[in-house]
């Protein structure tokens, strides 16, 4: 195990031990501090790596110091409205999706059921619930939540809300289905008017300059994450432990701030790095795909050095298992403990890319604010008919040029498995397998592990069939 | 069947009903408004998930509204009996709903009614817009425009349908053996489906002979309001979402209780509050109306959106206090000493309101009884126990 694996094992082990908030903010204060932080980020050999949990750790160790004022936040809000606003951000389905990786959910999980939340629900509001009853969250200022993508967040941040007293400083941003005219108007007047009752509340004036600044901030982060991307699409060798489906505080609740910009600028340079090695190396993915599997004959007849994975192939005796195969990503993963991953990489199978990475939203315009932040909510594939995710997929997949899709249906998440249908009947329109993983993201007592590696084998060996040599 | 005092249920009372030649279009949820189907030349019909779902369980993931399903599945075999169908975004399951549909049934037209969740001017001005676009859908298909006669007379239907739902739900409420708990629900959900002119008339009739049969009856020593004899019977109140289950409105037939209010989908909250001309005025204050007086399609719309979004509420509306408050004052008016929560299986909106709920009644010292049901699938013998032991608690 490295430094820094062996940094975090020691901080879970702390902090399973004192579940306690005021515990969780001495340990922040201890590792917020600059030289701490600095030694911290030395431990990792990625430099992405790097940047995420430096960046991770300052906006949570904001959200925890009460000298901040500190806002809950649901997950796809426009966060540079917080940042515009002075606000701390605390995001608790993503800290949620911690108490997987920190091994508590089974403690937080355990609070929500004796408050009467069905097992039925989504584990990221049951925990986060959890979490907030067992006192671990930071005590919020302001709870500011929507209905994209989900209802739960809602009624949630509501209980929160009544928990902490703070019923008048709740605030839901109704997000309207269609993406048109009318519902721009509509959000962006809610969008403002919350603002300026947050602004009344602190005593402040709102600052249009700070919303600008934000905006702009956000428009750089969102053009070195779309060169990030595009970075991918080529790449097949990654920096060791990189794994884009632990980018979610910085891509979304660090949007409109400096680190986020710097997150994705570190990423897009080391990816770029590698990308170069790769291409000096002439490493190339190459494999044919059998005539007949739809029609799509890519090929890559540059160079004929196949990438070889130290490990070996899964021994099927196919010779197309040792092109590197690449997988999109949709919805999340399991946060605890799991070997999903080891079985995809032994068998070189690399997720190049993952849905909640993807940049939906066009250029905001910093001079129309409110009207911009709307039309980034507006524009998320996850808002609306399913038909809005399914083309944002269908699009990923062929920029990619993946050969297969993996959907985790997280348990209780009624907005994305419902539309699993259509959107495995799509991509088999376009000669793309799809396989629909049924599990829990952090309930790994709700989740089979074994089930999920035989059902993957499984779809390893229908992907590996369609190559030929 | 008979209720007491010989009353026959309504399904008896009306042998005969009228046969409509107008062509259907569906709905879901009641924050549809009805007035804009009919002032359209349809005739309204709740999908209300009669059939169990077989063909229905391929489109959805196991964990998904069993209601939903079953709706899916009574669309699945409709055929071509319905012209139309009008889905709201009331929550995650039902943009689903519309999704699948939509795609798996093409030569059924579709219609998502964005449906607000906020109580204000601008959520109001929103949805009277959106209703505008769910006027010119249904006037594609109906190859007509909707003009001002047609909604006033549509409005006056809808409304007259509600004060004579509130009606036979007061009777319900003094008197809930005359009625019976099943043949009240049943009445509800027919006038979900039967053609509105035809329903008010045969209710109208009911209600009537339920009058008469009372006055004659009064010869009978009252029964003050929950004794009989020296026994008290526990007042309780329904909440929940859509529940169509006869045997479990049996159940309360069966049993010494009385449902002294109800609040579902498929109860209150489709009759309560009538549409008012200068609803929005009188709410937001702003003067509507034109120079010379008259009424105009926008206003009508406007005062239709104030009556759907202020009528009682779904757990899924925003103003989560304001529910609680409802509730509250229902407890107060009717004197309810229990509250029996029932809820479809997977119903994120339903069964995330109950913790906050609970922590209410808990300080009011009034139980609840929480029970998740299977649309279609329904335990009845489980279901009766608990709520018989539930009563004797209370």
């Amino acid at each position: 195990m490295g430094i820094a694996e062996n940094i975090k094992e020691n901080l879970k082990l702390k902090i399973q031990n004192n579940l306690d908030r005021n515990y969780i903010r001495n340990i922040l204060r201890i590792i917020g501090k600059r030289p701490v932080l600095a030694a911290y980020g030395a431990t990792f050999s990625s430099r992405s790596d790097k940047y995420l949990n430096i960046a991770t750790i300052k906006s949570i160790s904001c959200s925890y110091n009460p000298k901040n004022t500190v806002a809950y936040g649901s997950l796809f809000l426009p966060y540079e409205m917080f940042h515009a606003l002075d606000l701390a951000p605390f995001l608790p389905e993503v800290m949620g999706g911690f108490t997987g990786g920190l091994g508590i959910a089974d403690r937080t999980l355990k609070e929500a059921s004796a408050r009467w939340y069905t097992p039925d629900l989504c584990t990221f509001h049951r925990s986060a619930s959890g979490a907030v009853e067992l006192d671990i969250f930071p005590v919020p200022n302001f709870l500011i939540c929507s209905n994209l993508a989900c209802d739960a967040a809602q009624k949630t941040f509501y209980m929160d809300a009544k928990k902490f007293g703070l019923e008048d400083n709740y605030y839901l941003i109704d997000t309207p289905y269609d993406n048109d005219e009318s519902s721009i108007k509509y959000l962006a007047a809610q969008l403002e008017s919350v603002s300026v009752d947050i602004c009344r509340k602190s005593g402040k004036k709102l600052d249009i300059r700070k919303f600008k600044k934000a905006i702009k901030l956000s428009n750089e982060f969102r053009q070195w994450a779309i060169k990030a991307s595009d970075i991918r699409k080529e790449l097949c060798m990654y920096p060791k432990g990189f794994d884009g489906l632990n980018f979610i505080l910085p891509f979304h609740g660090l949007a409109g701030t400096k680190d986020a910009v710097d997150v994705y600028k570190t990423m897009y340079f080391e990816l770029n790095g590698f990308l170069k090695k790769q291409k000096r190396g002439n490493i190339k993915n190459t494999g044919i795909r059998r005539i007949g599997s739809g029609g799509r004959t890519s090929v890559n007849n540059v160079n004929s050095i196949n990438i070889n994975n130290s490990n070996p192939s899964s021994g099927n005796g196919n010779a197309g298992s040792d092109k590197v195969k690449k997988i999109l990503w949709l919805h999340l993963k399991p946060y605890y403990n799991n070997n999903l991953f080891n079985l995809l990489e032994n068998n070189n199978y690399k997720v190049v890319f993952e849905e909640i990475s993807n940049v939906y939203w066009p250029v905001l315009d910093p001079e129309k604010p409110f009207e911009s932040l709307a039309i980034k909510m507006l524009s998320h594939p996850l808002n609306g008919s399913v038909q809005n995710r399914v083309n944002a997929i269908l699009k990923m997949a062929k920029d990619f040029n993946v050969d297969g899709v993996i959907m985790f249906a997280h348990w209780g998440c009624r907005h994305s498995n419902g539309g699993a249908r259509i959107i495995k009947d799509s991509l088999k329109e376009q000669d793309i397998p799809m396989l629909l993983l049924d599990g829990d993201c952090l309930n790994k007592n709700n989740s089979s592990e074994g089930q999920m590696l035989t059902r993957l084998q499984g779809f390893m060996e229908i992907v590996d069939a369609r190559y030929q040599y | 069947m008979v209720t007491e005092n010989n009353v026959p249920a309504f399904s008896q009372f009306i042998k005969n009903g009228k046969i409509s030649a107008l062509p259907k279009a569906g709905w879901l949820c009641t924050y549809t408004p009805e007035e804009i189907i009919i002032a359209n030349g349809f005739w309204p019909v709740r999908i209300t998930g009669r059939q169990k779902a077989k063909k229905a369980e391929g489109y959805f993931p196991i964990n998904f509204c069993p209601f939903i399903k079953s709706s899916m599945e009574d669309l699945l075999a409709s055929g071509d009996e319905l012209s139309a169908v009008i889905v709201t975004n009331s929550c995650d399951g039902m943009r689903r709903f519309y999704d699948i549909a939509s795609k798996y049934i093409p030569d059924l037209p579709f219609f998502m009614l964005d449906v607000p969740r906020n109580q204000n001017e601008f959520a109001v001005r929103y949805f009277a817009n959106n209703i505008l676009k769910m006027s010119a859908f249904l006037e594609t298909i109906s190859g007509r425009k909707m003009l001002l006669p047609d909604l006033t007379s549509a409005q006056e239907i809808c409304n007259e349908k509600r004060l004579l739902l509130k009606k036979l739900s007061n009777f319900f409420r003094n008197d809930q053996k005359v009625i019976g708990a099943r043949n009240y629900f049943n009445i509800l959900i027919t006038s979900m489906t039967e053609e509105p002119g035809c329903f008010n008339t045969d209710l109208r009739s009911y209600l009537e002979y339920i009058e008469s049969q009372s006055r004659h009856n009064q010869e009978t020593p009252a029964i003050e309001s929950g004794d009989v004899g020296s026994r008290q019977i526990p007042e309780i109140m329904i909440l929940g979402n859509f529940i169509d289950e006869e045997r479990l409105w049996e159940i309360f037939d069966e049993l010494d209780c009385k449902i002294s209010a109800d609040d579902l989908c498929s109860s209150s909250r489709y009759f309560e509050n009538i549409i008012q001309s200068g609803n929005f005025s009188n709410i937001f204050g702003r003067k509507q109306e034109l120079p010379n007086g008259e009424i105009s399609i926008d206003r009508l719309l406007r005062d239709i959106a104030v009556r759907q979004l202020f009528k009682p509420q779904c757990m899924r509306m925003a103003n989560l206090n304001g529910k609680l408050e409802e509730i509250n004052k229902n407890i107060v008016k009717n004197k309810i000493k229990g509250i029996i929560y029932i809820s479809q299986k997977f119903c994120d909106n339903t069964l995330l309101f109950y913790p906050l709920l609970r922590e209410k009644l808990n300080d009011k010292n009034i139980p609840s009884l929480f029970i998740e049901i299977e649309h279609n699938n329904l335990s009845v013998g489980q279901i009766k126990t608990r709520i018989q032991a539930f009563l004797e608690i209370i």
